[in-house]
């Protein structure tokens, strides 16, 4: 197997990747990134199109950066780690312009002087910076660009399969390379993991489908710990078809209604605002709706934007329209089916204020880390987040190359292992012959009704036991159809698929703990948020295969939530 | 499944270790009203063919991997709706990795000879570093900049351009200059990229194919015009480009004088190529390749000849008609044709003096100045007709008329701007003008004569389609004549003159050439029409290449021949267009 040596290995290309690997760099250590998919191309970053909050001196008048904070606090319902928040209100202006020295192009007034600033959900005031509608895009091309000029290798197609660990240290990592199978090493003296979210353990995503929570499996299994993961946010209304789509953002609830399949308009049973409800509320309510049986055949809700006047859509949400336009639907004329869509993971590995991990030299970036956003995330807050914590992530994973002069030992049991069952796959002849997407239907069903939008006991103890199940059972039995080694697409969906099985019961396990509602986590056995006993952490270990529940405090620094 | 909910889809398999060449398969598979060309993959990959190799990726249309051949078009399959007929082939001119999947230029080959990062003043970071506010960027210097940082750099603009699709090695292609042109064109960039740029944009036809296939409509035909523009604007003009160009401002007398002139100059340079009506160098000159057939100078040229206007007996309409360089120096025949059938349908033309050429050869290669003044001359002349209506028989003078020429004033003042486009608001191709009128021509009037139905297959001009869309109108024009229409596989492929590129990368401009002469030859026609001038005589040298029974006309000489003369099998050989 060949090697790779760097000082600071980052796992993943999206912002946080992109700017841990520049910051790294900018300690004077080597720093090599390594992606499942393509620079630019792959991950969510590149598909974020909405806008990075970041209060600078271009801030509205009556903004500030406490404000911020304290409407991030509100927003994660006092779940956030404080110490987190108050550098990510801070900082993200000063990545804002670091970006832009790179040569990022943020909207602006005609005379060049003033970013433009948009607003949304949760934010007092406007407050976030964009391009057109794609700021994430934007983030990666200037990050991007200065890369390629600092010559930073960067490894392409290679999804990264175990941390190699040396005494709870990192030695470095071994990965597969997806269009030809190839396994490969890395030797590095501390690894940034930046992999992302996992929105693809439910049927409805808005993540691309290459995000299945590598990252926090990896870290799981070198002995690090997650935190927060049954906070899982949803955004009310995603296309539910066609098959491809399914998941992707559908419209906003002004100028629409929604309503069940009996014609009804449903927010009435669940609120007096209607649609102008808050978006767990509104997000739950379609679920309950669908969840009892009054959603439409293929499982969903329907959103309605015929009431409005002629031509009134097209002008307002010209993109939107256009979009639809393209895929055959006249939002004038028909209705479009919707269901909740999972949108973000708050939870992720558990890091301090340097986003170093648990160990020493494993660190975390992005959504792959968890604390930042609390019980629930508000809008925009996520493109500063990549930017902050990869930067910090990058800074402290930098700082450890020099404390050792040598690599650390490469445990060559684990990169035989993975090699074994990486051709494990290839060699089975006799299986059940259904291949890894049948099984990944069945895990995104089971997560949605018992791991979704509304939780109970109940629910949550049979899907860890059927979680168990598949992995035990159906997991080592997947066939391939084919034995090309050339992009072999069920090869890699089972490896994923491994992953998001992993993150399934880590997220139910959590869900399974917190017996209360806050955020985005609703038990319908315990509705109620509780602050004098539910003000915690749960956080994740894993021993021995196992998965182990701990408590930990929140960070409550700076602002005390009201009392009940 | 009843036939109307059934998709026939064929896909290319290929392995490259077990196949010698890829085959194709096809399967049916349930239609349902929405369904993406993406579902049709995941149908086939799950339930029928496991084994199915396909990429994709955000599904927003953003990240363009799941960009593949759907039906001959490149298409990001994400969110286009599915047919009922596909087939779908990875996108060419890329290697295959298995059936649809291609290999996209890793990070380190694709990146690291072309530099696209920002390079800022000397000490431009520090200043910046030291300050807390943003840069004061002006988002009118960052419209180019913009537009390409659109591009999702699906390679889509790659698979179809005819250059690249000939010869790999020639071009980086469209998409690299997309890829660059964010920094070139960042006015922040001090890096000199022009050797870079200069060189990405040689070989580019301007044939605007890749832009018509961007799944993001983005102009990159314009873009890559821009980069010649702010090449010149750096690095001047080659010094005979230059000369050529100067001249086109000249008088008409002057000109006329001149070229007559030169007759025994081009003696010496030149000689006829046998058995026809062309010339070819005698020996290589400059990028001119011997083997290059150009038509000779007409023997008196068009507007020499013309008097200012052509009057309708029964006058029901009026049009002013724009001749173009082709046209007035080697093709006059042509535009007597034009006048013949304008005037035969009652419509009179003006053919205003002073007149210069349109300044496409300008524009193409990036002398924005010469391409404004040679505009304003004849906007200035073209504005005293009064016409309501412009006629024009070139694709490619039409296209930049048209499209053009609001782009080069974009930036001055308001009255200029107006005047600019009510000139280019005026602009009409001749076939959409006569096809607009086409009720008038009752079957019998239009034939005229011993009208017999004679083979014809079309060839569309890239201007001509692409910028003044005019696709149906000649097809319909060539019909109600009497014609059979046989299509070509691709009518719209571009034919590889590209003007100046023909001249100056003959081998290229031939390789191009054979697949239309190929598609041309199947077609059995006898004649190929076109409406620009710069395929007619880039098919005519492909009919010399390929030794073909076939003609080479101009739409107008088939319709006058039709006419005025009848077309039939007696017709031929007979007929006012003089070079067969």
């Amino acid at each position: 197997m060949q090697f790779l040596e760097t000082d600071v290995l980052v796992i993943g290309g999206g912002g946080a990747g992109a700017m841990a690997t520049l910051h790294a760099h900018n300690q004077g250590a080597k720093a090599m990134m390594v992606i499942k998919g393509k620079f630019g191309r792959t991950g969510g970053t590149t598909c974020a199109m909405g806008a990075a909050t970041a209060v600078g001196p271009w801030h509205e008048p009556e903004d500030s950066q406490q404000v911020h904070f304290e409407d991030t606090i509100k927003g994660g319902s006092y779940l956030n780690d404080q110490n987190l928040v108050r550098i990510l209100v801070e900082e993200s202006p000063q990545r804002v312009l670091e970006l832009e020295r790179l040569g990022a192009f943020w909207e602006r007034t005609e005379e060049g002087d003033r970013y433009l600033l948009r607003i949304d959900g949760g934010h007092t005031y406007p407050r976030s910076v964009y391009l057109e509608d794609r700021p994430g895009r934007e983030m990666l091309r200037a990050m991007g660009a200065e890369i390629i000029r600092r010559k930073i290798p960067v490894v392409e197609d290679t999804m990264i399969l175990r941390l190699l660990m040396d005494d709870g240290q990192v030695a470095g990592a071994v990965g597969t390379n997806l269009f030809n199978t190839e396994m490969i090493g890395f030797r590095a003296k501390s690894i940034v993991l930046a992999t992302g979210g996992a929105g693809n353990i439910y049927p409805f995503t808005t993540n691309p489908a290459d995000v299945t929570g590598d990252g926090y499996v990896l870290a799981l299994q070198a002995g690090a710990e997650l935190v927060d993961m049954e906070f899982v946010q949803f955004y009310p209304l995603g296309l539910i078809f066609p098959e491809s789509l399914k998941g992707m953002l559908a419209g906003t609830f002004y100028y629409s209604k929604l309503l069940n399949a009996k014609g009804e308009r449903l927010m009435k049973y669940y609120d007096p605002r209607l649609e102008m409800s808050t978006r767990d509320i509104i997000a739950r309510a379609i679920y309950s709706e669908i969840q009892k049986g009054n959603g439409t055949p293929r499982g969903g809700v329907l959103c309605d934007m015929t009431y409005n006047p002629p031509g009134f859509m097209k002008k307002q949400l010209p993109a939107l329209y256009d979009f639809y336009l393209k895929i055959g639907i006249e939002v004038e004329k028909q209705m479009v089916e919707v269901a909740p869509t999972c949108h973000f993971f708050m939870g992720g590995i558990r890091v301090n204020e340097e986003w170093r991990s648990t160990l020493d030299t494993l660190f975390a970036g992005g959504e792959a880390a968890g604390g930042v956003q609390g019980a629930n995330r508000l809008s925009q807050n996520s493109l500063a987040d990549i930017m902050v914590s990869g930067a910090r992530a990058g800074d402290a994973a930098g700082q450890e190359a020099p404390k050792r002069s040598s690599f650390r030992k490469i445990n060559e049991e684990v990169t035989a292992e993975e090699r074994k069952k990486l051709e494990a796959l290839f060699l089975r002849k006799k299986g059940d012959n259904l291949g890894p997407r049948k099984i990944k239907n069945r895990l995104n069903k089971l997560m949605w009704d018992a791991v979704g939008l509304i939780r109970n006991e109940e629910g949550l103890k049979g899907a860890l036991a059927e979680f168990r199940r598949m992995e035990e059972e159906e997991l080592p039995n997947i066939t391939l159809a084919t034995p090309s080694r050339r992009y072999n697409r069920e090869f890699f969906e089972t490896m994923e698929l491994a992953n998001l099985l992993k993150v399934a019961k880590a997220v139910a396990t959590s869900a399974l703990n917190r017996t209360e509602s806050r955020g985005a986590h609703f038990r319908e056995d315990y509705p109620k948020w509780d602050n004098r006993n539910w003000l915690k952490h749960l956080q994740i270990n894993q021993r021995d295969g196992n998965l182990q529940i701990r408590e930990g405090p929140v960070n409550l620094s700076e602002m005390k939530p009201p009392e009940e | 499944m009843e036939e109307n909910n059934t998709i026939r889809l064929t896909l290319s398999r290929f392995d490259p270790e077990k196949d010698q060449a890829p085959r194709r398969e096809t399967h049916l598979i349930p239609f349902q009203k929405g369904m993406t060309i993406l579902d049709t993959l995941f149908y086939v990959y799950e339930n029928i063919d496991r084994s199915l190799s396909f990429s994709y990726g955000c599904r927003y249309s953003r990240c363009g991997l799941c960009a593949v051949n759907v039906n001959g078009k490149p298409t990001l399959i994400c969110q286009t709706l599915a047919q009922k007929e596909m087939v779908i082939e990875p996108l060419p001119n890329y290697p295959v990795v298995r059936d649809l999947v291609i290999e996209r230029a890793d990070w380190g080959k694709r990146t690291s000879d072309y530099q696209p990062f920002l390079q800022r003043a000397a000490g431009e970071q520090e200043r910046l570093q030291a300050q807390i506010q943003s840069e004061v960027l002006r988002p009118k210097s960052f419209e180019i900049f913009k537009q390409a940082t659109r591009c999702v750099d699906c390679y889509s603009c790659n698979a179809i351009c005819p250059t690249i699709s000939e010869d790999k090695e020639a071009t980086r292609g469209p998409n690299l200059m997309m890829q660059m042109a964010p920094y070139f064109f960042d006015p922040r960039d001090r890096m000199d990229r022009t050797g870079l740029m200069q060189e990405l944009a040689a070989k580019c036809l301007l044939c605007g194919t890749c832009a018509e296939n961007c799944p993001k409509d983005l102009a990159i035909d314009e873009i890559i015009a821009d980069a010649r523009a702010k090449v010149v604007e750096k690095k001047g003009l080659p010094w005979a480009k230059k000369r050529f160009l100067q001249a086109l401002l000249w008088s008409r007398s002057l000109l006329s004088f001149l070229l007559k002139g030169s007759s025994l100059f081009r003696g010496l340079l030149f000689q006829k190529v046998p058995q026809e009506s062309g010339l070819h160098l005698r020996f290589p000159l400059g990028k001119l390749d011997v083997r290059r057939i150009l038509p000779d100078l007409a023997k008196d040229f068009f507007l020499d000849k013309f008097p200012g206007e052509a009057l309708a007996p029964q006058e029901s309409d009026r049009v002013a008609f724009f001749v173009g360089c082709s046209m007035n120096y080697l093709y006059p025949p042509i535009g007597e044709a034009a006048i013949r059938i304008l005037n035969r349908y009652g419509v009179s033309v003006l053919i205003p003096d002073g007149q210069k050429c349109c300044g496409l050869p300008a524009y193409g290669a990036g002398d924005l100045a010469r391409a404004k003044k040679l505009a304003l001359a004849n906007i200035e002349v073209f504005e005293k007709t009064n016409a309501s209506r412009v006629v024009v028989a070139c694709g490619s003078c039409g296209a930049h008329l048209m499209k053009h020429y609001p782009k080069l004033f974009q930036d001055e003042d308001p009255a200029l701007k107006e005047r600019i486009e009510c000139f280019s608001e005026s602009i009409i191709d001749l076939t959409a003008y006569l096809a607009e009128r086409i009720g008038e021509f009752t079957p019998p009037a239009l034939i005229g004569g011993q009208g017999q139905a004679l083979r014809v297959t079309y060839h569309d001009s890239c201007h001509l389609k692409r910028k003044l869309g005019v696709r149906e109108e000649p097809r319909t024009l060539l019909q109600a004549a009497g014609m059979e229409l046989a299509e070509m596989a691709e009518p719209d492929r571009c034919c590889g003159m590209g003007g100046s590129f023909g001249l100056e990368n003959y081998e290229l401009s031939a390789k191009i050439l054979d697949h239309k002469m190929e598609d041309i030859e199947k077609t059995g026609a006898e004649i190929v029409a076109t409406g620009c001038m710069g395929c007619l005589m880039q098919l005519k040298q492909g009919i010399h290449n390929h030794s073909l029974k076939i003609r080479a006309k101009h739409i107008i000489e088939v319709l006058d021949e039709v006419m005025v003369n009848g077309l039939g099998k007696q017709a031929q050989g007979r007929g006012s267009a003089g070079n067969d």
